[in-house]
């Protein structure tokens, strides 16, 4: 069956083709997600609420980019919601702990690295993620679409909806931040 | 031979470049990274979660009129009719005061006495 097929397919709610879609592009969409979360049980969750979207919203896919590239722009776009609103909470509850109406304390998730990076490079994987996690938004995905997924300029100017050029000047900025970042976190220690 | 002596000797120098190698470290550490696979049934659990998406018509209408937009028009097109309704009111009530000052007086200037004679002895 061709992706155009499973798409046409998926319009109808065939569960067989949603199961093939699933199962095609589950690990892509969950190291997205992972990249830009950075945290297991948020990326699963969160991928799950992707391909739920796929399912919903398959009928509004007119064709005009590639599905993959559909996907990953659905991907993007939730794990970017789950970081906001997850800052969001973060301040609300410092506001209420200001009120004292919270008396819990806020914690700070437990460092992060890659499930998939070799076991010598862990702790300086670590330090990266804390790296990337505090850069922008836009130079956040356009660092784990190039680094962590692999994906070409065009593909990622395609997913974020923009220029190579503007993907080129995203990369070149966020390795500059994060070269800033490391060598702060180095010079502290 | 003389970069190298200073390296060995400069502490600083020698600071730096380990400064330098640890963020190239940090940098590279994805590289030849495998991808991480979610949980083994986690296509189960997107169709449990889909099931659970898919509410009963009633759901779907309580969560439709629930909307904001919606429930302002509501609101809206409520106020709209109720000042429709009390202008065309306040229209019908002066034709009608008027009406029953007619009849008031028809009422004045009539002969009938009906009586509860009259209604018990009703001629053919």
């Amino acid at each position: 069956m061709t992706e155009w097929e499973l798409i046409e397919q998926l319009k109808l709610k065939d569960e067989a083709a949603f199961k093939t879609i699933v199962y095609t592009w589950q690990n892509m969409v969950y190291n997205t997600v992972l990249g830009i979360v950075q945290s297991q049980e948020d990326a699963e969750d969160i991928s799950q609420e992707v391909f739920v979207k796929v399912y919903e919203s398959i009928k509004n896919f007119k064709g005009e980019s590639k599905f993959s590239t559909w996907i990953y722009r659905i991907a993007v776009t939730q794990s970017l919601d789950h970081l906001r609103r997850k800052k969001r909470k973060k301040r609300f509850a410092f506001i209420e702990s200001l009120f004292g109406k919270n008396d819990e304390l806020v914690h700070d998730p437990p460092d992060f690295y890659h499930p998939g990076v070799q076991l010598e490079n862990k702790e300086s994987n670590t330090i990266l993620f804390k790296a990337i996690a505090s850069l922008s938004e836009n130079q956040n995905t356009a660092f784990v679409l190039n680094k962590v997924e692999g994906l070409s300029y065009q593909q990622i100017s395609e997913i974020m909806q923009t220029t190579e050029s503007a993907v080129d000047s995203l990369l070149q900025r966020a390795k500059t931040n994060l070269r800033k970042n490391l060598e702060n976190h180095y010079n502290k220690s | 031979m003389t970069r190298n002596a200073g390296f060995f000797t400069n502490p600083r120098l020698k600071y730096t470049t380990m400064i330098e190698n640890k963020i190239e470290a940090a940098l590279k550490s994805l590289d030849g990274a495998k991808g991480a696979t979610p949980s083994p049934f986690f296509y189960a659990k997107v169709m449990g979660r889909l099931s659970r998406r898919q509410n009963t018509a009633w759901e779907n209408f309580n969560a439709y009129i629930s909307r904001p937009v919606v429930a302002f028009a509501t609101i809206c097109l409520i106020f709209i009719v109720n000042i429709i309704a009390v202008y065309s009111n306040s229209l019908q009530n002066t034709s009608a005061v008027a009406e029953q000052n007619e009849i008031a007086s028809a009422d004045e200037y009539t002969q009938v006495n009906n009586t509860f004679y009259d209604l018990e002895n009703i001629k053919p």
